[in-house]
């Protein structure tokens, strides 16, 4: 299983359908599959999902930049633009103990990569940011863990100043698209 | 209230014209993690607590602004009727 992350600006003109399509049509030229025309929806806690079943995508956007990743198994994308911002007082309000104390010892340096590995989960369970999201801890006094209830969770190296992470049911390679 | 909500929405994302019909996600382009970021923003200036499931529910500035009136806060009471 491979994974794509198609990444473009996020002021492209273009819709959010035009992109998804852009993706795909990357995602299986790549695989030998012919390239279905598809259909974006949104599933009743409002995960995208394409009418293709066989095929998962995950969206986000932040800053500059917005990305896809698709790929045959579920999947869960985020990316977060580093930005001053008051981290600690979210830390505080929405993060584990475990994850505060790891941003404490680290002076808050990786708050931005635990959101992104956080919000790469729940993006990939469905489930979405809910009152649950501190329930669960992405990283701990030894760093960023690379999995979590059985999903693996890797950090894509992209462009200094994001900390993007993709989240997927096993490892596995993920190949990057640059469109911007 | 809309311009204490404007001041918010500014000093956590910069942005600016906000209106009662202004859509965090469709006009302001937000994502999960600014609109969580606005969240600290009003817990921290009026003193309430936002549950995540209610903060889903507020799509548009005015659903804010009627939330915060439903939570006692007013333009003139900067202090919600929960105590954190």
């Amino acid at each position: 299983m491979s994974i794509l992350l198609w990444i473009c600006r996020q002021k492209e003109e273009t819709s959010a359908e035009e992109r998804v399509q852009q993706a795909v049509e990357a995602f299986c030229s790549n695989q030998g599959k012919p390239v279905p025309q598809v259909r974006l929806f949104h599933d009743s806690r409002g995960k995208p999902c394409l009418n293709e079943k066989n095929l998962h995508i995950s969206v986000s956007h932040s800053g500059e930049l917005w990305g896809c990743a698709v790929s045959l198994c579920p999947v869960g994308l985020d990316i977060q633009e580093e930005r001053k911002q008051e981290t600690c007082r979210i830390a505080r309000r929405f993060f584990h103990p475990a994850e505060c104390a790891y941003l404490e010892q680290t002076e808050f340096r990786p708050f931005f990569a635990v959101w992104a590995a956080k919000e790469s989960y729940v993006k990939y369970t469905g489930e979405g940011i809910t009152d649950g999201f501190g329930a669960f801890f992405v990283a701990d006094r030894n760093g960023m863990v690379s999995g979590i209830n059985g999903a693996f969770l890797q950090a894509v190296p992209f462009r200094l100043g994001y900390q993007i992470y993709i989240c997927s049911p096993m490892s596995a390679p993920v190949w990057v698209q640059d469109c911007t | 209230m809309l311009k204490i909500v404007e001041e918010i929405i500014y000093t956590v994302t910069g942005k600016r014209n906000i209106t009662d019909d202004t859509d965090f996600i469709k006009d302001l382009e937000l994502n999960s993690f600014d609109i969580m970021n606005i969240v600290c923003a009003f817990e921290e200036r009026f003193q309430i607590t936002i549950p995540t499931r209610d903060v889903w529910k507020i799509h548009q500035v005015k659903d804010a602004v009627r939330y915060l009136q439903e939570k006692g806060i007013s333009s003139s009471s900067e202090n919600g009727s929960e105590d954190r």
